[in-house]
């Protein structure tokens, strides 16, 4: 924001009919309107906790990548192309110039997020028209500290030659039986040699890794990419966009003298997945049995694009349990999904109604995909937000192939406020969801705020967040400024209590500022003089 | 009470030309002369006509038109360059009293009444390249402000000035300066798009309307060039 000196009614100024030394010196606010497409990323780790204070802040400072056809139009919440997250959250901003031609159209990018300890992640951002602030969450998977379902096996036991390729037979198995979750087994093969990505050939100690991913409640939340994939390449070498519906998938990484193994030459990995106890076939709507078959694909890394690499058969193991077996030849995510091309819609709307809710209250809002009798869920979007009567939620590339629930979690005052289960494609006739859940009513309290930079009020962009927490608590969205609300400057809220002390955090682009605020009466005026560092990111232009 | 103020000139013409009617039509009629003249000042350029009634005093009906239209760009203020677009247009009708007491000299006091239409706007868009970090800004979503003080309706006008409204002899030149006495302005302050936060604050403060409510008088000067019919 920009402010500037005018002389205002210049023409009365042009006819020099007037003199008055009083002439107000009237400051010129330029705000930041062109930021009309806004995605909010927000880093968590383990997505079954759906309480507050989730935030992933040990990715702060980490750079992402931005890749894709798009990449060139999208850029940090302060004009730049440096993507770093910080508070564990990240904006990403819409190039203003960009038109949405028709309704349709969509932009695209994808962010790849490969940080110390954590599993490298691709995840697709996009941007539609009707969709002025996105909310993205990127569950991040610690290796150190895995959720439920997911499970990883390393070995560093091995070693490569470029003569003689693997000194030893490697055998991991990531094992999810103790939660019946899916199983991922991986047999490297005597005297295979090993090349990186460019086909150079690698030597030396070899660390593999296999982790494997149950599909069954959160472990899709990890999936990589997302379970409704754009640009997913078949067989017959075209591209379709569709739905997932997994039925588990595993990363394998090896790495030698920390390069990447990518691709084998004489001899394949062999990789046996165990199914989950829960699994479930949309094709015949009942759980897999031996016999049927289950598509394989695997995913490239780079650019995010899913691949089916063949048709595998389901078979019976000796102890009763299913599996899928195959060979590769190069590494990289591999998936057993039936996956429905064309099978979602762009955008689904619906609108909540909540009698008496007349402030937003922070809550979860997690979409999955189950089946009767509903008791096998798999996480397809998950994300924080605001809701009160009447707001309306938009749900992206909605599947249609199967049964969908939605849930709503209120965060402020933990508890589920309502599920509901919509029929296969009844979420993309839009609709409404019902709350009847009372509402919690508390003192109100209302905070009419002043940003200052200097003399000059600032008017926060469209982005901006504001997390509070009870002092030592965990923080909690407070304040979202949207497109349409970016000139107020009340916020009339329940989650303060009179007497209070709290810390509030406001994060514009990658700037942040702290400040420890006493709630002294139900009416307060606040006036904050922003730091040095958060007023250069909000007075750019 | 302003309102009634601006009635007295009307009623001091017309009861000066009424008193005429009553009485001393015959003899003064030999001594009504007409002009038309031309004038320019502050206010543009304009016809008007003029009947004396007696040697000191005498009715000028006249109207004139401005309009200034100025475009500049790259306008330095403040640190920001602003490319304006200005116009300034008035147009007023009016009926005026010239009072001269002096047989001798052309010294006059001038009273009347002026329907006036003045408007000032101006157009303010941000110039050249608007940047935001690397992002250059296109320039239609940048937006633009548009203010404007609009002063219509009836305004009283008094001055003084030499030079008689129907001159002695065929031609004559005439100056005077006065002023209208206006209402306060009406005030229009709209912003677009990046700059809509200026609409918001000005809504906020009144800082520009209270300083322009102050301008309820607009000084004159006209000079005339008067033709005896």
């Amino acid at each position: 924001m920009k402010k500037l000196f005018i002389i205002p009614i210049l023409t009365v100024l042009l006819t020099g009919f007037f003199t008055n030394c009083d002439m107000p010196k009237t400051d010129v606010i330029v705000s930041q309107d062109f930021m009309t497409h806004v995605a909010q990323v927000s880093f968590v780790n383990d997505v079954s906790n759906v309480a507050a204070g989730k935030l992933n802040t040990d990715l702060d400072n980490t750079t992402v990548k931005i890749t894709g056809p798009d990449a060139a139009k999208v850029w940090n919440i302060e004009g730049k192309k440096v993507f770093t997250i910080q508070g564990g959250t990240l904006q990403l901003l819409l190039d203003p110039s960009v038109e949405f031609i028709t309704d349709s159209k969509t932009y695209t990018v994808n962010l790849i997020v490969e940080a110390t300890g954590y599993l490298k992640r691709n995840v697709p951002i996009t941007f539609v028209k009707d969709i002025n602030n996105a909310f993205v969450e990127v569950a991040m998977v610690k290796k150190a500290t895995l959720p439920a379902g997911i499970r990883l096996a390393t070995d560093t036991s091995g070693n490569v030659s470029d003569l003689t390729g693997l000194n030893k037979v490697i055998n991991i198995v990531a094992s999810n039986t103790l939660t019946n979750g899916v199983t991922t087994e991986i047999t490297v093969p005597l005297g295979v040699k090993m090349r990186d990505a460019d086909g150079n050939p690698l030597s030396g100690a070899l660390n593999t890794e296999v982790i494997s991913f149950s599909e069954g409640n959160d472990g899709t939340a990890y999936f990589p990419g997302g379970l409704t994939p754009d640009n997913v390449k078949m067989l017959d070498g075209t591209t379709a966009s569709g739905a997932f519906v997994s039925a588990g998938f595993a990363a394998i990484n090896m790495t030698i003298g920390g390069k990447n193994v990518r691709t084998f030459e004489g001899g394949k990995v062999a990789v046996k997945m165990t199914l989950s106890k829960t699994n479930f076939n949309p094709e015949t709507s009942q759980a897999y049995k031996a016999g049927d078959n289950l598509d394989i694909w695997s995913y490239e890394d780079d650019n995010g694009q899913w691949k089916l690499e063949s048709t595998g058969k389901v078979k019976a193991d000796t102890d009763g349990s299913l599996y899928v077996s195959f060979e590769t030849s190069h590494l990289s995510y591999f998936n057993l999904d039936y996956f429905g091309s064309s099978s979602r819609c762009d955008l689904a709307k619906i609108k909540l109604k909540w009698n008496g809710a007349t402030t937003p209250v922070n809550c979860r809002l997690t979409t999955r995909y189950t089946y009767y009798p509903y008791t096998w869920y798999q996480s397809i979007h998950s994300s924080e937000t605001q809701i009160q009567d009447g707001t309306e939620e938009m749900f992206l590339n909605a599947p249609t192939n199967m049964p969908i629930e939605i849930e709503i979690f209120d965060i402020d005052n933990n508890r589920l406020l309502v599920k509901k289960i919509f029929a296969k494609g009844d979420l993309c006739k839009g609709g409404t969801i019902d709350i009847t859940a009372p509402v919690i009513k508390k003192q109100l309290v209302s905070l009419t705020y002043k940003g200052m930079c200097s003399n000059t009020i600032i008017y926060p962009p469209v982005g901006t967040r504001v997390y509070y927490r009870e002092v030592g608590g965990a923080w909690k969205l407070f304040h979202y400024v949207y497109y349409a609300n970016r000139f107020d400057n009340k916020i009339v809220t329940d989650k303060l209590k009179v007497g209070q002390t709290y810390d509030f955090m406001v994060f514009a682009g990658n700037k942040s500022q702290l400040r420890t605020i006493t709630i002294a009466k139900a009416d307060n005026n606040i006036e904050v003089t922003l730091s040095d560092a958060l007023c250069k990111a909000l007075l750019k232009g | 009470m302003k309102n009634k103020l601006l009635l007295l000139p009307f009623l001091f013409i017309l009861f000066t030309v009424n008193a005429q009617d009553n009485g001393k039509i015959s003899e003064t009629k030999k001594d009504q002369k007409n002009a038309i003249l031309l004038n320019f000042g502050s206010l543009g350029l304009g016809l008007g006509y003029a009947r004396s009634f007696t040697d000191h005093l005498s009715v000028r009906v006249q109207g004139s038109y401005l309009n200034i239209h100025q475009k500049r760009d790259g306008v330095k203020l403040n640190d920001r360059l602003i490319d304006v677009d200005a116009n300034f247009k008035s147009m007023n009708y009016e009926a005026l009293l010239d009072y001269t007491p002096f047989k001798k000299s052309s010294f006059k006091l001038v009273s009347g009444v002026s329907h006036i239409s003045t408007k000032g706007s101006a157009i303010l868009i941000p110039a050249g390249e608007v940047k935001y970090g690397d992002i250059v800004i296109p320039k239609d979503k940048v937006g633009e402000i548009n203010t404007s003080a609009d002063w219509a309706g009836i305004a009283s006008y008094a001055g003084i000035g030499f030079g008689r409204a129907v001159p002695k002899h065929k031609l004559g030149f005439g100056f005077e300066m006065g002023g209208y006495f206006l209402k306060k302005p009406n005030f229009i302050f709209d912003a677009t798009k990046m700059l809509t936060p200026n609409e918001e604050q000005e809504k906020e403060s009144h800082e520009i309307q209270n300083w322009l409510n102050k301008f309820t008088f607009l000084p004159s000067i006209m000079f005339h060039i008067n033709y005896k019919l």
